[in-house]
């Protein structure tokens, strides 16, 4: 039993990080109706970012600097790169935002080499012992940041002006510009709250004992089983997805390690991706309509 | 049925309408002298890293073109590619390799038993679309890659296992050609010129097949598949068509590939083999056979010709380092995801559409050369 | 549709293959000047090797390294001797991006113009042209330093494998526990779920057999993809075990040692030397006093003739460079490469079959990086000492014992080549 509970407690930790992730490219899909496979390299960048900040300043002005830097530069390839593709084909678009996966892992292999570094997780190696059961304070740490940001999102969305208006440019930017939204500004807040998100994923990414290393990029490519699981325009059905493929990794490394030659845990989050897409297309917590895009 | 009384609107920029011009009528000559030149070329390039290239050009070729039928035609975008061309590949090495059969039977095999799983996958498929149609087939591969790492008495598991031979009598086409103890064709000429004899046979049946009622199909279920429907197409089983049909391709370009290389691996069929093959088809030209081996030439070649440019360029750091500095492999990274970018900002209708603007802007034969060099 | 475009492809790809066309390869042997037959990639004033290794993909921090240890040694040679046989080296380097397509082609491409493969990172990319190797006849050292690649033909690993350091590891680890056949002490291997680590597992249950008071009590395996390892970690400390090995690659080393820490489990970690990156020493800074690296050769901190040697070389050929173990490795296979090439050379006879011929029975000297190894005929293990390393400051390793071989290691690969 403590063994599931710790299984399930890190599984829960490492899910609300891909939750992190999985909401940035709902948000980006909600407002820009924007697939971005380069979403992954921003969580890259933000790490890195804070891992050059931080021996230079306390650890908040790190994540707020680095916050800055990374949301800088989604504006900078959202306007440049991809505000050019409105209206293009799905298949362009996705090719687009591949291509731009690939420039921005070059160019953090050009700044900051092949090589791993530091961990740059905001508590560092500590414990916390309840019962039997151990958590560590980085996990403890991912789910509170976690369950704070995701709150704020929330709220950003259904109580703010912006976040209305993001919502109306979600279900139609013709009527979002029949009512004076002005739908440019929705795209680059998108990606300004997605970059934002990917460096809140990144740091508890790069939390003890895992580092920062050119290799995050790919692992935050596991989002997608978990944004598809949830339906693709759902924020709940984001953190949820992002939950259901964490819990499964850890739990399956663990319960499943036996048969599959050991790997299917590996492969389950598409598996169930897959089964998802059979029975109901639009995710779990996704609007019908979404199928048709 | 009545399939298309008038040609439907396009839909997207990047899929230009269809010209109506026959391969055997007016475009007779510009292919004759491309398949000319293809076959003059491995008798006078004498570069290896070339001739490799090339090589591999012809045979992803083949796949480009199946790529073009599901997505440049049809309209479903598929992130599957490398799963189906795996499929092939193993089907291929099988029965050529561990049951010894000749290549003139593993490898339709392998394009039968890839189209099978193409089939197999159309139910569910045809039902999503767009970007659930990506991410769909973008499971495929993972799932595939960990059945090719798991089912090792098929794949030899992460060391992977040899394929299938091309033998003509008992001549290896990977030895070369011999007459005797006369050298007819090197390895890389023997490879070059069979690569193309399928390509060219795959190239036809595509352009027919984009000419033919079920080609009108797909472009009318791309461009708007309710308003298809509405006309009388069938479009779930059109769609089902459409895989099957690149499905094959893809896995007669997979046992190719594996025969070339002679051993491969799971790794190798792997999200990013998915993605260079659309990358073929937009940045060549979607839709067309021109512009999906433009494509797989740009795909191939780019990151080579960076490499061998960035030694003359004075910011590329010329050793290499661990601890970052523009390199050459890296420069050529960033470039490949770069002009893909600008080629879909700036010329939706890829490299085809480029160099048929330069044609037409040749004066005259004679004074072609300096424009010729520019499309190069 | 198939017209112009079709006819312009045809002429820009006459024009770009053609322009890059004019560096003929020169296949052709024949005999120099001063009556030595020549293979390919050597003529009178230079001979030709290539490096094939990942520099820009996921293994490019051990590809790029490596290769700049080969690149210093021969860099010494020629500087310091003027070459080989009165001939420059040059050092032809590919990059595969650790794709085994792109390895084909660069293989392919380097295989008419090179004398041999003087370092081959990326064991799917070696195993990709195997064929090749096979058929071309090329004298290959390989980076992938298991009896994997050991085994197949033409290709040579010019340093203790793995399994070799492991099993050494193991043997060293039971000796310090006190292991005997009355007192049981229980050990845990952690492997990769592929062949690949199949290979160490059965290497680490054979030392275990033959080892005196071992216990295994747990072999849980990981995934490239896992980035938890609450499961593995557990189930080794669950069964008690006081000894782990460590079959991984540095992507796992600071999950499994942090991770053991935060769940109050301290057993003794030993992993091989492909485990350990000196980058890893600050995330578990504080956490290593229990963690050792058997390795089958020295590193950039040992004091003695050899890596003296390495460091006057890597400060002239290369002053900027991050120091990293992985050079060893390669100026290793650059000595092996560099002494095979002399062999051949007083042969006259610096073909492929010479180069082949002058590594048979091979014995080199390293100046203490490692002891002498004798390349034997090529497929057997070429020496089975190893040394044990505790990590220091800045993550670099540091010997906590001389070079030893232990029996096991011997009676495993007895057994392997059965």
């Amino acid at each position: 039993m403590t063994l599931f509970l710790q299984l399930g407690f890190q599984g829960i930790a490492l899910g609300l990080v891909y939750g992190l992730i999985a909401l940035g490219f709902v948000i980006m899909f909600k407002g820009s109706h924007t697939f971005n496979f380069a979403h992954g390299q921003f969580v890259a960048i933000g790490a890195y970012v804070v891992l050059v900040l931080l021996p230079r300043m306390p650890y908040v002005l790190a994540f707020i600097g680095a916050v800055a830097i990374t949301v800088g530069l989604a504006l900078v390839v959202e306007r440049l790169l991809i505000r050019g593709l409105i209206g293009r084909s799905v298949t362009v678009v996705v090719l687009a935002t591949l291509g731009i996966s690939t420039m921005l892992h070059n160019a953090v292999l050009m700044v900051w080499g092949v090589g791993s570094h530091d961990s740059v997780g905001p508590v560092g190696a500590g414990t916390t012992k309840v019962g039997s059961v151990v958590l560590p304070n980085s996990a403890l740490a991912t789910v509170a940041v976690s369950v704070v940001v995701l709150a704020a999102v929330a709220w950003f969305f259904q109580r703010t002006r912006h976040g209305l208006a993001l919502r109306a440019t979600a279900s139609s930017q013709e009527a979002a510009l029949a009512q004076g939204i002005d739908v440019g500004r929705m795209f680059a807040l998108s990606w300004a709250l997605a970059a934002f998100l990917a460096v809140t994923a990144s740091i508890f990414l790069a939390s003890f004992p895992r580092v920062v290393s050119p290799s995050i990029g790919d692992l935050a490519l596991i989002a997608i089983p978990a944004i598809v699981i949830g339906g693709m325009d759902s924020l709940m059905g984001a953190v949820v997805g992002g939950l259901v493929v964490g819990l499964t990794q850890v739990l399956g490394s663990n319960y499943l390690s036996d048969i599959g030659g050991g790997r299917l845990h590996e492969v389950l989050p598409y598996v169930l991706m897959l089964l998802v897409l059979l029975v109901r297309p639009y995710g779990l917590f996704g609007s019908r309509s979404i199928e048709r895009v | 049925m009545s399939v298309l009384t008038s040609p439907p609107a396009p839909r997207d920029a990047a899929t230009p309408a269809p010209r109506a011009q026959g391969l055997l009528t007016r475009g007779r000559i510009g292919v004759l002298l491309w398949i000319a030149a293809m076959v003059v070329l491995p008798l006078v390039l004498r570069s290896e890293l070339w001739l490799g290239i090339g090589i591999l050009t012809l045979i992803v070729g083949v796949g480009a073109l199946g790529m073009q039928v599901i997505t440049g035609l049809a309209g479903q975008i598929s992130l599957g590619h490398a799963f189906f061309m795996g499929i092939g590949a193993y089907s291929s090495a099988w029965l050529g390799a561990d049951k010894g059969l000749p290549w003139w039977l593993w490898l339709p095999a392998a394009g039968l038993v890839a189209a099978t799983a193409g089939a197999l996958v159309a139910p569910v498929a045809v039902r999503i679309r767009g970007l659930y149609l990506a991410v769909a087939t973008l499971a495929l591969v993972f799932i595939g890659l960990y059945a090719w790492e798991t089912w090792t008495s098929l794949s030899g598991g992460v060391n992977g296992r040899p394929a299938a031979p091309v033998l003509f009598g008992d001549q290896d086409l990977s030895l070369g050609i011999m007459a005797g103890d006369q050298v007819i064709l090197d390895a890389f000429q023997a490879w070059w010129y069979f690569a193309l004899a399928i390509l060219l046979v795959v190239m036809l049946l595509t352009h027919n097949l984009k000419r033919s009622r079920l080609g009108r199909a797909f472009m009318a279920v791309r461009d708007k598949d309710v308003a298809a429907a509405v006309v009388g197409v069938p479009v779930t089983q059109t769609k089902t068509v459409a895989f099957v049909i690149s499905s094959f391709f893809a896995g007669i370009s997979g046992a190719l590939l594996v025969s070339y290389m002679g051993y491969f691996t799971p790794s190798q069929w792997h999200l990013m083999l998915s993605v260079d093959f659309i990358a073929m088809i937009v940045i060549g030209g979607m839709g067309t056979v021109s512009g999906a081996l433009l494509g797989a030439l740009f795909v191939r070649a780019m990151p080579e010709v960076v490499n061998h440019a960035s030694g003359f360029l004075p910011f590329v750091r010329k050793g290499t380092s661990t601890d970052g500095g523009i390199t050459g492999p890296l420069l050529s990274g960033f470039l490949y995801g770069l002009v893909i970018v600008l080629i879909l900002l700036f010329e939706p209708n890829g490299i085809r559409a480029l160099l048929l603007r330069a044609w037409r802007r040749l004066p005259a034969p004679l004074g072609s050369s300096r424009e010729r060099r520019k499309t190069s | 549709m198939l017209k112009k475009p079709l006819t312009a492809v045809a002429v820009a790809s006459l024009m770009t293959l053609a322009a890059c066309g004019n560096s003929a390869g020169s296949g052709d042997s024949g005999t120099g000047a001063d009556g030595v037959a020549m293979g390919p990639g050597v003529t009178d004033d230079e001979i030709s090797v290539t490096v094939i290794s990942d520099f820009s993909g996921p293994i490019a921090q051990g590809g790029i390294a490596g290769s700049l240890g080969v690149e210093a040694k021969i860099d010494q040679v020629n500087r310091e001797q003027g070459g080989i046989c009165g001939r420059k080296v040059v050092v032809d380097k590919r990059d595969t991006k650790y794709d085994p397509q792109i390895t084909t082609q660069q293989y392919r491409a380097a295989a008419p113009k090179n004398l041999m493969v003087a370092q081959f990172v990326g064991t799917a990319g070696l195993n990709a042209v195997r064929a090749n190797i096979e058929r071309d006849k090329m004298p290959t050292l390989s980076a992938s330093i298991n009896t994997q690649t050991l085994d197949l033909p033409n290709v040579y690993v010019a340093m203790p494998p793995f399994e070799v350091e492991l099993i050494n590891g193991l043997t060293w680890a039971a000796k310090e526990a006190g292991a005997s056949a009355s007192k049981k002490v229980k050990v845990g291997f952690v492997t990769s779920a592929d062949e690949t680590g199949k290979v160490y597992l059965d290497a680490l249950n054979h030392a275990a057999k033959a080892t005196e008071g071992l216990e295994v009590v747990a072999q849980p395996t990981y995934t490239n993809a896992d980035t938890d390892f609450t499961a593995q970690v557990n189930s080794l400390k669950d069964a008690g075990a006081e000894i782990v090995m460590l079959g991984v690659t540095p992507a796992q080393i600071a999950g499994i040692i942090g991770q053991s820490a935060q769940f109050g489990y301290k057993p003794t970690f030993v992993s091989s030397s492909g485990a350990w990156a000196s980058s890893l020493g600050k995330p578990l800074k504080g956490l290593l006093d229990k963690y050792y690296v058997s390795g089958g050769y020295g590193t950039l901190n040992d004091d003695n003739a050899g890596i003296q040697a390495l460091t006057k070389a890597r400060k002239a050929y290369a002053p900027d460079a991050k120091p990293d173990n992985f050079e060893v490795g390669g100026w290793i296979n650059g000595t092996v490469v560099v002494e095979a090439l002399r062999k051949a050379c007083e042969a006259k006879d610096l073909t492929r079959e010479g180069v082949m011929k002058a590594m048979t029975g091979l014995k080199v000297s390293f100046d203490d990086i490692l002891p002498p190894i004798d390349l034997g005929d090529g497929n057997s293990i070429v020496s089975f000492q190893s040394r044990i390393n505790k990590i220091g400051a800045d993550g670099v390793q540091e010997p906590v014992a001389e070079f030893f071989e232990s029996e096991a290691a011997k009676s495993w690969d007895a057994a392997r080549r059965k």
